[in-house]
C-alpha cells in the first residue's frame, strides 16, 4: 500500500509541476532549450537524469546481478565520452546555438555539412529514439505490472500520458523541474536500498561468501568467464562513444545560461553518476544473492523484485520511484528530442513545406506540440509488442548510435578538413558496419561498434582527404572563434 | 583480490574520474574570465 501511495503522490507532482512550467512556454526556444537559460543546478541534474534511463536504473542492475560487479566498469567508458564531449563538443554547440540561434544536433551537422546531412542525421535519431522510447515504456510498465498488478498495454498508457502531459504543456522548463525531483528520489532511493540491501546481507564480507557461494566469477574485479574483459571492453566502448555525441544531452547544451554553467553543469552530473554507479554495484551484487537462480531473459525484474520482496516497504516505495523517475526522465526528453527531428530539422526542408509561408514562432511552437503528441502515440504504439529486455535494445540502439553521428559531430565542430561527403561516408559507413556486424551473428564475439566505428571514422577521413574535394565552410570559425559565445 | 578492495578500486577510480572533469572545468572557466579581461 505504501509502494502505490509513494507512486501515486509521485505523478502526481510531476504532472502539477509540468503545468506550472506550461506558463513560461511561449517560443520554439522556449519548448525545446527552455529559453536558453537554465543554470547549473537545473542542468546539472538534467542532463544525468536524461542519459540515466531504464537502462541503468533497471538494466544494469540486472546485468551486474548476471555478470557481476564488474560490469559497473563501463560507468568509467560512459565518463570518457562524457569528457571527449566536454573538450571538444560541449562548449562549441553552445557557442553554435549562442550565435547561430542552433537548437540541435542536426542544426550543427546541417550548418555544417548541408540540409542533406541535417535531415540524415535527423532520421537516425528519430528511428533511434523512437527504439529507446519502446525500451523506456517497457521498463515502466514493469514497475507499474508488479506494483499495481494491472496489465501491460494499460500501464504503457498511464505512463505515456502522464510524460506526454508534463512534457507537452512545459517542454524543457518542466522536463528540467521535473528531472531535479526525479534525480534527488533517484540518488536518495538508490544510495539508501545500497546500504540497506548491504547490511540485510552481512556486509561486504557477508556479501563475498554468498557470492562465492554462488559462483566465484562473480567476485573477480576485471572480466571473468560470464563477461571477458574483451567483450566488456567491447560494450563500454560503444557506451563511450554514444555519449561523445549523444542527442538527449547536446540539446540541453544550448539551454545553458552560461558557457561556465554548462562546463560545471557536467561535473555535477558525473558526480551524480559516480555515487548512483556505486550503490549500483552494490545492488546488483545483491540482487544476485536473493535471487542465485535468475535467467538471463528476466534480468530487468531484479530491481522491482529487490524493491518490493526485499526492502521495508518506504524504502521500496522510494526504489520504485526511483526507477519510474528514471524511465519519466528519459521518455520526457525523448518526446522532445524525436519531435524536434521531425518538426525542426526534417518538416522544414521537405518540397511541400518550403513552399509553404514561413511558420510564427506561436505556430511553430504549437506544431512542436502537435508533433510531440503523434510521438508520444507512435511510442506506445511501438511499445505494445515489447521488443526484447531493456538492456538489449539500449545497447542495440547505442551501436547505432555511437557508430553514426559522433564521429560526424566531432569532424563538425573540431576539423577543417571535413567534408560533406566525407560526413555522409561515415554515417552510412557506421551503420552499414554495425548492421553488417549483426548480420555476421558478432564474429570473433566481438561488439558491433568496433567494425561501425572503424567505418565511420574511414569513411570520413578517405571522403575527406580527397584532393579534388574542398572541405565544408568551417563552423568551429563561425561558432566559436568570431562569436561572442567566450565572452 | 576481496570484494572489499575490488569495490574499494572501483570507487577510488570513479572519484578519480570525477576530480579530473573539476579541475578540467575550473581551469577552462578561469583561462577562459582571464581572456575576456584582457
Amino acid at each position: 500500500m505504501t509502494v502505490k501511495l509513494v507512486l501515486v503522490l509521485y505523478m502526481v507532482i510531476l504532472v502539477v509541476l509540468g503545468i506550472l512550467s506550461a506558463r513560461r512556454v511561449h517560443s520554439e526556444g522556449d519548448y525545446l532549450v527552455a529559453g536558453r537559460g537554465l543554470g547549473t543546478v537545473l542542468l546539472g541534474v538534467t542532463l544525468p537524469a536524461t542519459q540515466m534511463s531504464t537502462g541503468t536504473a533497471i538494466g544494469t542492475v540486472g546485468y551486474i546481478a548476471f555478470y557481476g560487479y564488474q560490469y559497473d566498469w563501463f560507468w568509467v567508458a560512459l565518463w570518457a565520452g562524457w569528457f571527449i564531449s566536454l573538450v571538444l563538443i560541449a562548449p562549441k554547440m553552445w557557442a553554435f546555438g549562442q550565435k547561430n540561434g542552433g537548437m540541435t544536433m542536426p542544426d550543427v551537422l546541417g550548418a555544417r555539412f548541408g540540409n542533406a546531412l541535417r535531415i540524415i542525421s535527423a532520421i537516425v535519431i528519430l528511428i533511434s529514439f523512437l527504439l529507446l522510447f519502446s525500451a523506456e515504456y517497457e521498463g515502466a510498465a514493469t514497475v507499474f505490472q508488479l506494483v499495481f498488478g494491472i496489465s501491460y498495454v494499460p500501464c504503457v498508457l498511464i505512463v505515456a500520458i502522464i510524460v506526454l502531459v508534463y512534457a507537452l504543456l512545459g517542454g524543457l522548463f518542466s522536463i528540467a523541474r521535473n528531472d531535479l525531483l526525479q534525480m534527488a528520489v533517484f540518488i536518495v532511493g538508490y544510495i539508501a536500498a545500497a546500504c540497506y540491501a548491504l547490511h540485510a546481507v552481512g556486509g561486504i564480507h557477508g556479501l563475498q561468501t554468498r557470492l562465492m557461494h554462488i559462483n566465484p566469477e562473480l567476485l573477480k574485479p576485471f572480466g571473468n568467464k560470464l563477461m571477458p574483459v574483451g567483450t566488456l571492453v567491447g560494450l563500454s566502448l560503444g557506451t563511450m562513444v554514444t555519449f561523445i555525441a549523444y542527442p538527449l544531452d547536446s540539446m540541453k547544451f544550448f539551454s545553458a545560461s552560461k558557457k561556465s554553467t554548462l562546463r560545471r553543469a557536467i561535473w555535477i552530473g558525473i558526480l551524480m553518476q559516480v555515487v548512483i554507479g556505486f550503490a549500483i554495484a552494490i545492488i546488483g551484487a545483491v540482487g544476485r544473492v536473493i535471487l542465485p537462480n535468475f535467467s538471463k531473459s528476466t534480468m530487468d525484474s531484479v530491481a522491482p523484485y529487490i524493491a518490493l520482496h526485499a526492502m521495508p516497504p518506504v524504502l521500496g516505495a522510494l526504489l520504485m520511484a526511483a526507477v519510474l523517475g528514471a524511465v519519466m526522465a528519459v521518455s520526457s526528453s525523448i518526446i522532445m528530442i524525436v519531435a524536434s527531428a521531425f518538426s525542426h530539422d526534417i518538416y522544414p526542408f521537405l518540397p511541400f513545406a518550403k513552399r509553404r509561408p514561413q511558420m510564427s514562432e506561436a505556430g511553430k511552437l504549437r506544431f512542436e506540440r502537435i508533433v510531440s503528441l503523434i510521438v508520444a502515440i507512435v511510442g506506445v504504439l511501438i511499445a505494445i509488442r515489447p521488443l526484447g529486455p531493456v538492456s538489449a535494445i539500449v545497447t542495440v540502439v547505442q551501436q547505432f548510435m555511437a557508430s553514426t553521428l559522433a564521429v560526424s559531430m566531432i569532424a563538425a565542430l573540431n576539423w577543417r578538413r571535413a567534408t560533406v561527403s566525407g560526413a555522409i561516408a561515415s554515417i552510412v559507413g557506421g551503420f552499414i558496419g554495425v548492421l553488417g556486424w549483426y548480420a555476421m551473428g558478432d564474429p570473433f564475439t566481438l561488439s558491433p561498434v568496433y567494425c561501425g566505428l572503424l567505418l565511420s571514422i574511414v569513411g570520413m577521413l578517405v571522403f575527406s582527404l580527397r584532393p579534388s574535394v574542398a572541405p565544408a565552410p568551417s563552423i568551429t570559425d563561425v561558432a566559436v572563434e568570431k562569436t561572442a559565445a567566450g565572452s | 583480490m576481496s570484494l572489499a578492495a575490488g569495490l574499494s578500486l572501483m570507487g577510488s577510480v570513479f572519484l578519480a574520474v570525477w576530480l579530473v572533469f573539476v579541475i578540467y572545468s575550473e581551469i577552462s572557466i578561469r583561462r577562459e574570465k582571464e581572456e575576456e579581461s584582457k
